[in-house]
């Protein structure tokens, strides 16, 4: 196995003659928590959905522990592990917690014609329940598991989209902004999830501006400004270089 | 009645579990019953021995109900086959007609083209007059227990008990496929089925194939409606192009949406409610008619159509869930609570 | 090939018929983006309008078609007051707003099928003599079919002009493009969707006078040309006036020379023309779902009227 759980060739993107991901190479590690940061509009989340399958490059090449999944869908490349979270999260929001939880993984009744026969899926089920119960509990919502998502608040919401990476069992989660957003007293919660995910041995590559806290867990940062990749190291690293800054980090942010 | 209750079922699943807006309903439903029509004509002959013969000659209409009349064998035999091909050719199309669905840009594409392929439909079948007999229709396709009548068993070759039993058949089919659909939405299928229609972008991330869920949803949604039409045919006796057009389309959705929205039961209350309303205009007319002389019968029968769309429209407007609400999709996952999932 | 002139003349003419009962959907479309399936309701009020003007005023087309628009204008201003703004603020799905102008347009045709046989006039035919001025190619070119091509080009010109150079046009783009920044422009959002409404209602209403004369007038006039405008219109990308013009010459030339040419050379029967539109349509969706027309850069447009203003 390869220590690389994903890597990026020369990825470019452009959308009406503007280059939105500009020959991006990069790796993350297996079992890291490598950070993505950059200013607005940066091409972070372009990244991201390339990397998820929402959109296809226009060049370069996708590798998933060696394999290469360029152009794949978004469903095949969840069944190769790869779990991505949105920006302005993307739940179900007509369906309850508990629904949301289990519907990250695959059931034997997601077929017609199984799913008319109980026997074939009640079993798995009850396990997956019980495991989302648990998962649940750990992320402080086993209370309102059965509300809608709509009617939980805009923390639960974070935290719900957590619990479903972790029930989701992915080899590479990409956070797209977990903590923007959220009321302070809850980024420290959130912190904690994040490790804990960490803890059960997943990649985490994450997409987010509040990098004091971040920088505290992040083992690899890479730096993206205007399409391009600008700079890549440990957080120390990125703290201290000049380049960087300027382009990015406003002394008052670090 | 029960005939309604399955296309409400089954267009409630296609639009209100898995958001495809089927408004084309009449294509599936009229495939069943022009398929069931020109089957049933040709293997009558074929098991009661007779000589193939043209199925739009009033000579063979009076064959066709002399031997569904008199031969069991050959009647029932032609009804189940009839059923079945329908089925799978219902399912076929439905099939065919979820690959559109992959190529449309915008939402209402597809149901622009289910409803210009439901309309290709009736033309062709109303101008070709090889393939089913024309603005006529297929007619003189008995009751598949029209035969009762010349056994010598007492009560059921009485002339009322045929049409209550195939009428009891038709119930049992209706409940057979509420069944069908509550089991299906109280699965985990029934979750990836709302999952798809809330938000497909984020089911397809989450590892759902998007595209064979609409497919597999279309199919049991079309196959559905053609069971629906090869039921009508026996029961109606004809099958015509006359009966499957937009307005008949239009009119399961008004039930759907009276009913509730991603709601089987909530379907089927909506069949029944619109079906009685339809009655009491048509008791209605008769009655205006017979102490209004010189009344104009045809303003009734408009006033139905003007009934059901004004009925959609305050829907819409100030019921948009329905008479019942939506359903949350009950699997036993809620049992492993300490509540066990009740609701509040 | 004696059929040939004749033939491409009832072309053009229909092309012109085509263009008028569609360049309202187009406008509604562009502006509000709603696939409204009552708009061909407007072509039967505009029809019945004509109808009962003419039997007062025979022969004077302009009033008949100033009439029309007014009537069919109220009626679009009526539907959308009760039935699609209410909708639209709850920021209803596609389908349903669908549902509901399929809704409308059952309620319109079947009150006028009601006071059509109250008053006993479900089939009818205004009182407008169609005279033919000159024979080309042994075709008659009539009054009507000067009025209508005549008609239908002015207004798509004027329409179009009024559209780029006219400020309530620009707010119209503007609208459709995007409403909140017309909402920050401070553009009176509600005015121009009211504006738009009596435009594309009114157009459809003067198609339907225009159609009045060749056609028996009944409650479902409109209806069963439902199809047709949306393959005009779909056929045109949906929003682009010139694709419309684009999509009406098709259809008209599909349905009449073509239809002519497979009729005499291969005996494919008349009555397969009502099949034309909907080929069209399914041929366009599945092919080129974008359509064939040309359309505005909506956002550009937006962007250079702030900066003049």
């Amino acid at each position: 196995m390869s220590e690389w759980v994903l890597e990026t060739q020369s990825i470019s993107k452009s959308y009406g003659g503007v280059k939105a991901v500009d020959q991006v190479t990069l790796r993350v590690k297996k079992g890291s928590v490598t950070a993505l940061i950059g200013p607005n509009g940066s091409g972070k989340s372009t990244l991201f959905n390339i990397i998820s399958g929402v959109d296809k490059p226009d060049s370069g090449r996708i590798l998933i522990s060696e394999k290469d999944v360029t152009g794949y869908p978004p469903h095949k490349l969840f069944q190769m592990g790869v779990y991505r979270t949105f920006q302005n999260p993307r739940l179900f929001f007509g369906m309850s917690v508990l629904e949301n939880t289990l519907l990250t993984v695959k059931s034997p009744g997601d077929n017609p014609l199984a799913a008319l026969l109980a026997s074939k899926w009640l079993k798995h089920e009850l396990n997956i329940a019980e495991q989302a119960k648990e998962i649940l509990e750990m992320f402080s919502l086993s209370e309102v598991y059965k509300n809608g998502a709509s009617e939980i608040s805009g923390g639960q919401i974070k935290l719900l989209q957590l619990a479903m990476v972790l029930m989701a069992n992915p080899r590479l989660a990409l956070l797209d902004e977990p903590i923007a957003g959220v009321s302070p007293h809850l980024v420290p919660i959130i912190f904690n999830a994040l490790l804990r995910i960490r803890e059960q041995g997943k990649t985490l590559f994450i997409i987010e501006h509040r990098l004091h806290e971040l920088f505290e867990v992040a083992d690899w940062v890479y730096v993206m400004g205007r399409g391009k990749l600008i700079a890549s190291g440990k957080p120390s690293d990125i703290v201290s270089n000049d380049m960087v800054k300027e382009e990015y980090l406003g002394s008052s942010m670090v | 009645m029960g005939i309604y209750i399955i296309l409400t079922l089954s267009l409630n699943l296609e639009y209100g579990y898995g958001g495809q807006p089927n408004f084309g309903q009449a294509l599936f439903y009229g495939m069943g019953a022009f398929m069931t029509a020109i089957l049933t004509s040709n293997l009558l002959f074929v098991f009661a021995h007779y000589p193939s013969a043209n199925i739009c000659t009033i000579t063979s209409l009076v064959q066709r109900e002399s031997i569904a009349a008199s031969n069991p064998v050959a009647t029932l035999l032609a009804w189940v086959i009839s059923g079945l091909v329908s089925v799978l050719v219902g399912a076929l199309i439905g099939f065919a007609a979820s690959y559109p669905a992959l190529r449309v840009r915008e939402e209402w594409y597809l149901a622009m083209v289910l409803l210009v392929a439901a309309q290709i439909f009736t033309i062709i079948f109303s101008y070709d007059a090889s393939l089913g007999c024309g603005f006529d229709g297929i007619a003189g396709i008995s009751n598949p227990f029209a035969w009762l009548t010349s056994t010598s068993i007492p009560i059921l070759n009485s002339s009322y008990a045929f049409p209550s039993i195939y009428a009891g058949v038709i119930a049992l089919f209706a409940y057979l496929c509420y069944t069908l659909t509550e089991r299906l939405t109280s699965s985990p299928f029934g979750r990836l089925l709302k999952a798809v229609r809330d938000d497909w972008l984020a089911a397809s991330t989450l590892g759902k194939n998007v595209n064979a869920i609409r497919a597999q949803v279309m199919v049991i949604g079309s196959a559905m409606a053609s069971l629906a039409g090869w039921l009508y045919v026996y029961y109606i006796g004809v099958a015509n192009t006359a009966d499957y057009t937009s307005s008949f389309t239009f009119s399961i959705w008004v039930m759907m949406i009276l009913g509730g929205y991603a709601n089987n039961r909530g379907a089927i209350i909506g069949a029944l409610v619109l079906t009685l309303i339809n009655e009491l205009t048509l008791v209605g007319s008769t009655l205006i008619q017979a102490y209004i002389p010189g009344f104009n019968p045809s303003v009734v029968n408009y006033s139905k159509y003007l009934l059901e769309s004004l009925l959609l429209l305050i829907l819409l407007i100030y019921r948009p869930k329905g008479l019942l609400k939506e359903s949350r999709i009950r699997t036993p996952a809620y049992t492993v609570f300490k509540d066990g999932g009740e609701e509040q | 090939m004696g059929w040939l002139p004749g033939s491409i003349l009832r072309s053009i003419f229909e092309s012109g018929i085509f263009l008028m009962i569609s360049i309202g959907l187009t406008l509604t479309l562009s502006v509000i983006k709603l696939p409204n399936f009552a708009h061909a309701e407007f072509l039967t009020i505009g029809a019945y309008t004509s109808l009962v003007i003419s039997q007062v005023l025979p022969n004077n087309l302009v009033v008949i078609i100033l009439a029309s628009f007014l009537a069919a204008a109220i009626l679009a201003l009526a539907v959308h007051n009760t039935v699609f703004k209410p909708l639209i603020n709850r920021k209803s799905s596609a389908y349903i707003l669908v549902l509901a102008s399929f809704a409308a347009a059952q309620f319109i045709r079947y009150s006028v099928f009601v006071a059509g046989s109250l008053g006993g006039v479900l089939s009818a035919h205004p009182r407008i003599t169609v005279t033919p001025i000159v024979y080309i190619a042994g075709q008659a070119i009539t009054n009507i079919y000067l009025a209508t091509l005549i008609v239908a080009l002015s207004s798509t010109i004027l329409l179009s002009l009024f559209f780029k150079y006219t400020l309530i046009g620009k707010c119209m783009r503007a609208v459709s493009s995007n409403t909140t920044l017309a909402q920050l422009s401070g553009i009176k959002i509600e005015n121009i969707v009211s504006a738009m409404w009596i435009l594309a209602g009114g157009l459809g209403g003067v198609g339907g006078a225009l159609l009045s004369p060749y056609v028996t007038v009944t409650p479902a006039l409109g209806f069963n040309l439902l199809l047709e405008i949306f393959a005009v219109v779909i056929f045109g990308g949906l929003t682009s006036f010139v694709g419309t013009i684009i999509g009406s010459l098709i259809m008209g030339f599909a349905e009449n020379t073509f239809m002519d040419f497979l009729n005499i050379y291969f005996g494919v029967p008349y009555t397969y023309t009502q099949l034309i539109p909907f080929s069209l349509i399914i041929i366009v969706l599945l092919v080129k779902p974008t359509g064939f027309g040309v359309s505005y850069s909506a956002n550009k447009a937006l962007r250079r009227f702030l900066k003049e203003n």
